[in-house]
Parts: structure tokens; sequence; C-alpha cells
């Protein structure tokens, strides 16, 4: 089974270049970009941070904020005016395909934009200008194996005491039974 | 000592010369092709250059033209913005202009996209 993270990084990358003509999705960050991979999409996630107070549900599903940055570069301008401009209507362009489905095709609950930064290169054939957007896309993973020194559990007796006032023969009792389904 | 330097740069450029067809046009369109001036050549390099943007980097070349300044048709100091340069009918901006004191200037080049 892929790690969620993975598959959310994979699922942006098709929701951008579906949703984004031309753009180029880069597969590593490791690897220097060429010439003929501009206007170029990097992904990547730095970051993936537990909310504590799941960390006390049983089984234990814990919620996961995950930072996703989204690296735009493009070589189109000949002056910084004409860089920034491009790279504000990519920038927006991504915030579109986000917002078209911010589950990045249901891996994830939920993704909010965070913030952007944009730079403007010099070195090298042309310009080159660089955008990073930040968001953050939430996920529950649930632990394997977390629970694998409990019995299983087969039945609930229950008793009910309205207003915590009635005789033990008044008490409604219940018994709830078959809980021990197989997991699909 | 300058003088000197210059007669020598002269030679060497007189003596070289990679076929490139480059010529220089000022910002108000005079233009002169160098590749044709009979004492100097100019030297057109574009080696590779990395650019450090963002994670991954960008594999580049970074264009430059080394010329005298004698056969320009405008200061490139001052006329940066506007001046252009064309090798073999790539046409360029001038993103820097370095002089080096004794006639000669090296131009760091942008394509124009």
């Amino acid at each position: 089974m892929s790690v969620q993270k993975k598959i959310i990084r994979e699922a942006l990358r098709v929701q951008l270049t579906a949703n984004i003509p031309g753009l180029v999705a880069q597969k590593s960050r490791h690897r220097a970009l060429k010439k003929g991979d501009f206007p170029a999409v990097i992904v990547y996630t730095p970051k993936d941070t537990v909310d504590q107070e799941t960390q006390n549900s049983a089984p234990r599903e814990l919620l996961r904020n995950l930072t996703i940055r989204v690296e735009i570069l493009t070589n189109q301008g000949n002056d910084g005016g004409e860089i920034e401009d491009a790279l504000d209507d990519l920038c927006q362009s991504v915030e579109n395909a986000l917002g078209k489905d911010d589950s990045i095709g249901g891996s994830a609950s939920d993704a909010m934009y965070e913030d952007t930064e944009t730079d403007v290169l010099d070195d090298g054939e042309t310009l080159i200008g660089l955008s990073i957007m930040t968001f953050t896309a939430q996920y529950y993973s649930v632990l394997q194996g977390d629970d694998s020194d409990l019995d299983d559990l087969k039945e609930i007796h229950t008793t009910w005491n309205l207003g915590a006032a009635q005789a033990p023969a008044e008490q409604a009792k219940d018994i709830l039974t078959g809980l021990n389904t197989p997991e699909e | 000592m300058a003088e000197h330097i210059e007669r020598m740069d002269r030679q060497v450029l007189s003596h070289l010369n990679s076929g490139e067809v480059i010529s220089y046009r000022s910002s108000v369109l005079v233009s002169v092709v160098l590749s044709e001036v009979a004492e100097t050549h100019p030297i057109f390099d574009a080696t590779h250059e990395f650019v450090g943007a963002g994670e991954s980097g960008y594999s580049s070349i970074g264009p430059a033209l080394f010329c005298k300044l004698a056969d320009l048709t405008s200061d490139p100091e001052e006329d940066y913005e506007q001046a252009r340069v064309f090798v073999n009918g790539t046409e360029y901006q001038i993103r820097d202009s370095e002089p080096d004191g004794k006639g000669g200037v090296t131009l760091r080049l942008h394509k124009i996209v």
C-alpha cells in the first residue's frame, strides 16, 4: 500500500497538469531542470504533523497536516515585470485547479492555501521566475496493529438508568451482538 | 601599458573567428555587424551555467560576448536596456556589461523569448 503522502503528491501533480495546459510536472526535485522543462511544476511535501488531540483516539486514527510545496518556474519574460506577470497567472491557475477539488482527487480531507514567495533569477540563458506556493492538506491515518493485544469485541451489555433514578428492575437492558464482523 | 594590452587584444581578436554572424544594434537602431569588422572578431561564448532556482535548479548556459567597445554603436553601460546583440539570428538583450578598462567589454546576455 502506498504511503498517503505519496498518493497526495501524485494526485496533485495530475490535478495541476490536467487543469493547466502546457505545465510540465517534474517527478524529482533533485534533477536540474532543462530548457524544455518550462513552465515547470515541482510538488513535494517537506513536513507532516499530527494533531495531538487525535492521539487519544481508539483505534488510533490520526489527523495529519501535510505541508505541500508547489514550485512553479517559468522562463517566459524578458524583464522582471513580464516574468512576475507570467508567474502570477500560473499561481492563480494553481489555486483555481486546487479550488476545483480541494480533496485532491479524494486523497485528502481538505487542502488550504497558505502563502506564496516569488523570486526572479537573472543567471542563465534567460530570466527565470520562481514561485513557491505552500498549501496544507489534511488527511487521516489509522495506525495498523495498534489494538493487536486487545481481545475482539463480540458483545456489548448496556443498562439504561434514566436520570440515575431508576430502580434496577425498571432499568432497560440491551445486549448488542454480532459486532465482530470481518473487515471488508 | 593599457595601449599595449589593447594592441594585443586586437591582434588576438583578429585571429579568432568562430564563424558566428554577430551584430550589435543600439537603442536608436544603429547596427554594426561585429563579425565583419576587419581587425577584430568578437568572441561569443555560451558555456554551461547552473542556476540555483528552487529545489532542483536549472542547468542552463551563460551567453557572453567579448568585443571592443570602440566597435559598438553605443555604450552598453548606458544603453543596456534597449541595445540588442544578434548571434546567428538569435536575439539577445544585455543583462550586464563588464568593461575591462583596456578597451574591451564582456557583455553578459539573455536570450529574448
